[in-house]
């Protein structure tokens, strides 16, 4: 499976936070060969150990987040229409005649409904808001209710698709193409000699507060702890502090308030040493990112925070550089190589 | 009808390059046409012959154009900004995919991101002038390999079979109204019959305007996509038409009051033949119909539609029943148009 077959097959997954066991048979099925040992969770998270064969061998943990984010059914309406809300943050302006899935007994498609422009109150400049807006399922009532209920979850309906220059959009990107990364890690380390064993975490429960993470580290209780997310690159919009951080520079490097200093030096020397492109960011903050769990586990865990930058996060667009994802594969492992 | 709906609806065809609409429509219809050709501004005439002859042939209009988006300034990031063909609501554009250019290129449409949002641009449309598409280059010099200003995108071509015997697609407005023509066209037909393709009518019925004056036809009918209003929490009186309740006929729209005449009888065969109807109830919108009617010395006209959800959007929906409703219908027009 190539890179780009890879991202795709990860990526087109459906698992909405806390609903992330609709992907664990598939991931058993196509990467459980990777694993000496895997495990489930029951917040979601779906955990793999491959073990270097040394005794008292260090534990290092690379996480990236298996959920999604989505929307849950709220009420199913006359003519087939269902209103929702949202399962973390959702940008309403780009969803009008968006695609979803909706996970009802049956999976079935839907299309985000737009409210045609002689219908439109006053000058048009009304917020769009998810409280206004329905899905459009083209099934009766009926069906609807036998189907569907309160509660289903829906997901965006994306295929991932390459553009020019190594880009690739799709849904989902934040945070799946990163378990990519863990992956290309471990094709990159499995002929190495390591002095680590590697657990890879596929968590649950980020979009909603971080919840899969803090329960599956805390059963996995490794020594190091690396979180793999995505984070905002440039775009024209952007401030001047992000100017250095683009598409295709490589994976972002984070020094920030919630990691280990020590272990992301050690990391970019590792990066350095193995002439890896690599970019660093500074962020004072939590990160918003899983990192902020890891690192207070048990009585904590030194944890460093390397990143896929992202264009369009949180839409059925995300737009990545597969140069990046390679490039963060190659800097997991050259960590993992320096213990 | 429904592969050739398929088969034309994920065509790229925006106003003014209509060529592998109407190349594909050349090679579906010629060996059922007495007559082919196309005219000086790129719309597809065919003459099909009748069981009978006559003199005042009737003619049927659909448009192979679609709205889409144009090219306009390359920026030193590599980002297309552009505006758009026809008219198309801007928050159905954010955040979709579109082919760009004659290589087809995938392309998306990108704008502020959420996180770069005050509170209070959140939800709120961006106009077309702050979107831009992101093909995937970083350099104004490395996008101009690409691509060039002036050219042309559309929404991705995406047609799929939907819900309980809908279809959602781009172009359905109005490659469904050319697959009625050509099986019209193929089946064979009570009276001598004029067919016309047009182009441009998404950007102010141009095609239409042309083929009317050199057709000079009696009467027009004009096979269309027309909004349907019907979703959740629209009161009745608003929605325009339903999709479900049949072929959509329309007394009046933003640009014609249609032949009192005709539409009786368009009515009267409906109803004859238990085909389900509907008349739109909205004044609003318009087409190639206005043109006909208006162009050197006018044409009755009539305007048989499809009830369309989400017109002029990556997913417009429409329901197959009423796909079938709209030919049966304009197939009985066509065979008992001499009474009018």
């Amino acid at each position: 499976m190539d890179l780009f077959e890879r991202v795709k097959t990860v990526t087109e997954m459906c698992a909405v936070s806390g609903r992330e066991h609709m992907a664990f048979a598939e991931l058993k099925d196509k990467f459980g060969h990777m694993f000496d040992e895997i495990f489930t969770t029951a917040t979601g998270s779906f955990v793999g150990i491959k073990r270097c064969g040394k005794e008292n061998a260090p534990k290092l943990l690379f996480d990236a987040h298996l959920d999604e984010i989505g929307f849950m059914v709220k009420q199913i309406c006359d003519g087939g229409f269902l209103k929702v809300t949202n399962i973390g943050g959702i940008d309403t302006k780009v969803l009008s005649a968006a695609e979803v899935w909706i996970h009802g007994k049956e999976r079935i498609s839907g299309v985000f409904a737009s409210v045609p422009p002689h219908l439109k109150e006053g000058d048009g400049k009304q917020k769009l808001l998810l409280t206004d807006m329905v899905i459009d399922t083209g099934r009766s009532k009926e069906y609807l209710e036998e189907n569907v209920q309160v509660g289903t979850v829906c997901s965006f309906k994306a295929t991932t698709e390459r553009l020019l220059g190594n880009h690739v959009v799709g849904k989902s990107f934040d945070d799946k193409i990163c378990i990519c990364t863990i992956l290309g890690a471990l094709d990159i380390l499995a002929d190495k000699d390591i002095n680590v064993d590697l657990i890879a975490q596929f968590s649950g429960g980020e979009e909603i507060g971080y919840v899969g993470a803090a329960t599956a580290g805390f059963t996995a209780d490794p020594d190091y702890a690396v979180a793999i997310d995505v984070t905002n690159s440039f775009v024209p919009e952007s401030p001047k502090r992000k100017e250095d951080n683009r598409l295709g520079n490589g994976g972002v490097i984070s020094f920030s308030g919630t990691t280990s200093r020590p272990l992301t030096k050690r990391f970019i020397k590792a990066v350095d040493d193995a002439g890896i492109p690599y970019q660093v960011v500074g962020e004072p903050g939590r990160t918003g990112t899983n990192a902020q769990v890891l690192q207070i586990l048990r009585s904590g865990v030194p944890t460093a925070l390397i990143s896929v930058p992202l264009k369009n996060m949180h839409t059925q667009a995300e737009t990545a550089c597969l140069d990046d994802v390679e490039n963060v594969s190659r800097a997991l492992a050259a960590l993992a190589q320096s213990f | 009808m429904l592969k050739l709906t398929e088969k034309l609806c994920n065509l790229y065809g925006p106003s003014g390059l209509e060529d592998e609409v109407r190349n594909a429509i050349i090679e579906e219809i010629s060996p059922y046409c007495e007559k082919i050709y196309t005219d000086k501004v790129g719309n597809l005439i065919a003459y099909k012959k009748g069981k009978k002859s006559t003199d005042k042939p009737l003619l049927f209009a659909a448009h192979m154009d679609e709205v889409g988006f144009m090219l306009q300034y390359i920026s030193q990031d590599g980002y297309l900004y552009f505006d758009t063909i026809g008219g198309i609501d801007n928050s159905v554009i954010g955040g979709r995919r579109l082919v760009i250019g004659e290589n087809k290129l995938l392309g998306v449409v990108a704008s502020k991101a959420i996180h770069l949002q005050k509170p209070e641009e959140r939800g709120m449309c961006i106009p077309i002038s702050e979107m831009y598409i992101d093909i995937g280059c970083k350099t104004k010099e490395d996008a101009k390999k690409h691509v060039s200003v002036g050219d042309c995108g559309v929404f991705e071509p995406n047609f799929e079979e939907f819900g309980d015997g809908f279809i959602k697609s781009k172009a359905i407005d109005d490659r469904f109204g050319c697959a009625v023509l050509c099986t019209m066209i193929k089946e064979e037909r009570e009276y001598d019959t004029m067919f016309v393709f047009t182009v441009c009518e998404e950007v102010g019925c141009r095609g239409a305007q042309t083929a009317a004056y050199s057709l000079n036809p009696e009467c027009t009918v004009v096979i269309e996509s027309t909004t349907a209003g019907d979703i959740y929490g629209v009161a009745a009186e608003r929605r325009a038409c339903k999709v479900g309740d049949g072929a959509v006929l329309t007394v009046m729209d933003g640009g014609t009051v249609y032949d009192k005449q005709f539409l009786d009888k368009a009515v009267t065969l409906a109803k004859e033949n238990s085909i389900n109807y509907q008349i739109k109830n909205t004044v609003a919108g318009g087409n190639d119909s206005r043109a006909f009617q208006t162009t050197a010395k006018g044409s009755r006209v009539l305007a048989i539609s499809a009830p369309v959800r989400y017109i002029h959007s990556a997913s417009s929906v429409v329901k197959k029943t009423d796909l079938e409703d709209v030919l049966a219908l304009a197939r009985l027009v066509a065979d008992n148009g001499k009474e009018i």
